[in-house]
């Protein structure tokens, strides 16, 4: 067997590595491994035989670019077997908290991550060398969000102020009324992002998708709503896991995620939009319509496309949030909880991520599941680089490898326990 | 320790050998920790006037090996960390914005980066001489030459 071997030490601009192989059979890819190595295992098992409370803080812990979409996913679990209602103060201030992340992780992945891959640019430093005030101002959008967090959470790592049933202490309204003006050049940059990679040129690319979110009537869902796909789904999420299935793959540490009965399907910034984007903010809205968003896209290279829109919407939301702020009072409510199944999902910036926590008779928790958006996009970038892998077999090595890169990219996956440098490998069949 | 000098830390305490800057910051009883993402930097850069950064690394020498260099003395190739923007582009990233400080990196050859929070014998002991450097001025302005990472 004739191997053509493309290596990379890592996959960069992704957070943490990888390895991936593609095999082809004469002009075809016939099977695309992504190898992800994480021990994803490993935060379940932690969990088990603790004091549920402790999950808000140990989970946050899995991620150290999105630590407030786990908190937010392990608290409206909890509060939901213990249906202990969150006053609409603490709700706004939640909302908040993750348009901080949102805008942190997004402003990272596009302007530092995504973008220099369609200006083909090595990284972010030959980007600024070219184009100094565009990333000085990408920076400063990502530090709004980062000052949002802090705001908030108490701390710039692992926020500590969040807690179940709220916060252990909400900030003044001067504190929050300070990040106004941030806010208001934010959401500047956001608008300037936007036309910038709209006019970006995106590899053709086009195959069945399915979109999974999670979608509200009256808002751009991110802690709460049904779950809803482009192929007709609209179910409570305490359905599931009657629908998505995890199944552990030869290849990989982590888990694929298919629809049950087979199908493979997308999280993230595209599918929100694409799924929900009459409920965006009025600038976002108009944002995406100019895009060409509000019809159905089937393109991830134009996912960076979606995380801008997204960028305008959490801007326009924290601003929105942060006028009308008044401080919860009294910050967090009482949740008692009892033995049985919690679970919620919400909206990470990567996308939907789902917990579920038994909790068992002695009031402890017997059994956890946390399904991250990345490994459920996984088997959905596989089938991507499968047709990524065939426009670019006849590349040299080094540009093909960057173009699979770069969709894997499209995804902005966190694979951030990981500790194996990627390779590229191509093997002939 | 001098006006201005800040010393920050990179690494997961949950990663075995990678909490190797978080205990050198609990040894020294200041400075600043960083999370994953080293973007970050930029911001303690405007800040500070002097910068020493301490991470474990991955490198083909004895672990425990400290290695100490200016940014200036290692071209851009090749990675050396795990994260989303490395160090070496922050650095670079960081000098193409034109707020690069004097700074000075610490590192520390480690074994194993899996799930733990314990540190290799070797990297604990590393911990603590580079807690004291970071104490001494004299060692700061000091570099260990000859040493080169293999890549």
């Amino acid at each position: 067997m004739k191997t053509r071997t493309l290596r990379v030490d890592n996959l960069a601009r992704v957070e943490g590595e990888g390895k991936l192989v593609l095999t082809t059979r004469g002009r075809e890819v016939v099977a695309a491994e992504l190898r992800i190595f994480e021990p994803p295992r490993f935060f379940e098992a932690l969990l088990a035989g603790r004091e549920p409370g402790e999950a808000v803080d140990i989970t946050s812990r899995i991620c150290g670019i999105c630590p407030v979409a786990y908190q937010m996913s392990a608290a409206h679990a909890l509060e939901g077997l213990a249906q202990a209602a969150v006053s609409p103060e603490i709700r706004a201030l939640r909302r908040l908290l993750y348009c901080g992340e949102w805008i942190e992780s997004h402003a990272l992945h596009v302007v530092m991550l995504h973008a220099p891959d369609f200006l083909g640019l090595a990284d972010v430093v030959e980007l600024a060398r070219l184009d100094r005030r565009l990333v000085e101002r990408g920076l400063a959008l990502k530090k709004l969000g980062n000052d949002l967090v802090r705001a908030l959470g108490g701390r710039e790592i692992h926020p500590v102020n969040v807690c179940l049933g709220g916060f252990y202490s909400a900030p003044g309204r001067d504190r929050l009324a300070d990040l106004i003006p941030a806010a208001e050049r934010g959401l500047e940059v956001a608008r300037e992002l936007l036309e910038w990679v709209s006019s970006f040129a995106f590899p053709p690319f086009d195959d069945a998708y399915e979109y999974v979110a999670l979608s509200h009537p009256q808002e751009y869902a991110m802690n709460e709503g049904r779950l809803r796909s482009s192929e007709g789904l609209d179910e409570p999420v305490a359905a599931f896991e009657d629908h998505f299935e995890e199944s552990q793959v030869a290849h990989s540490h982590a888990l694929h995620c298919h629809r049950r009965g087979g199908g493979v399907y997308a999280v993230g910034p595209l599918a929100r939009v694409c799924l929900n984007h009459q409920q965006l903010t009025p600038l976002a809205r108009e944002a995406a319509r100019s895009a060409g968003l509000t019809e159905p896209c089937r393109n991830p290279f134009r996912s960076i496309v979606a995380r801008a829109v997204e960028l305008i919407f959490a801007c326009e939301e924290a601003l929105r949030l942060l006028a009308a702020y008044r401080p919860p009072e009294p910050s967090r409510v009482p949740v008692v909880l009892r033995p049985g199944r919690a679970l919620a999902a919400t909206e990470a910036p990567r996308g939907l991520l789902y917990h579920r926590y038994d909790v068992g008779e002695d009031g402890l928790l017997a059994g956890v599941r946390i399904v991250p958006p990345t490994s459920q996009n996984q088997a959905r970038i596989e089938r991507d680089l499968l047709q990524v892998g065939a426009a670019v077999l006849d590349l040299p090595a080094p540009q093909a490898t960057w173009r699979c890169e770069q969709a894997i990219r499209n995804y902005d996956p966190c694979i951030s326990c990981a500790t194996h440098f990627l390779e590229v490998q191509w093997e002939r069949e | 320790m001098g006006a201005g000098v800040s010393v920050v830390a990179l690494g997961n305490r949950w990663r075995g050998d990678d909490g190797l800057g978080p205990r050198v910051l609990e040894l020294l009883g200041h400075g600043r920790q960083l999370g994953d993402d080293l973007t970050e930097l930029l911001q303690v850069f405007r800040e500070a006037d002097r910068v020493i950064l301490v991470d474990a690394l991955r490198a083909e020498l004895p672990v425990g090996t400290i290695l100490t260099w200016q940014p200036e003395d290692r071209p851009g190739a090749g990675r050396l960390s795990s994260h989303g923007l490395d160090l070496q582009q922050v650095l670079q990233l960081a000098r193409a914005l034109g707020c690069l400080p004097p700074v000075t990196v610490v590192g520390v050859v480690g074994q194993d980066f899996g799930a733990g929070s314990s540190l290799t014998p070797e990297v604990e002991a590393a911990a603590r001489v580079v807690a004291a450097m970071c104490n001494d001025e004299d060692h700061i302005a000091w570099t260990w030459g000859g040493r080169r990472l293999l890549l």
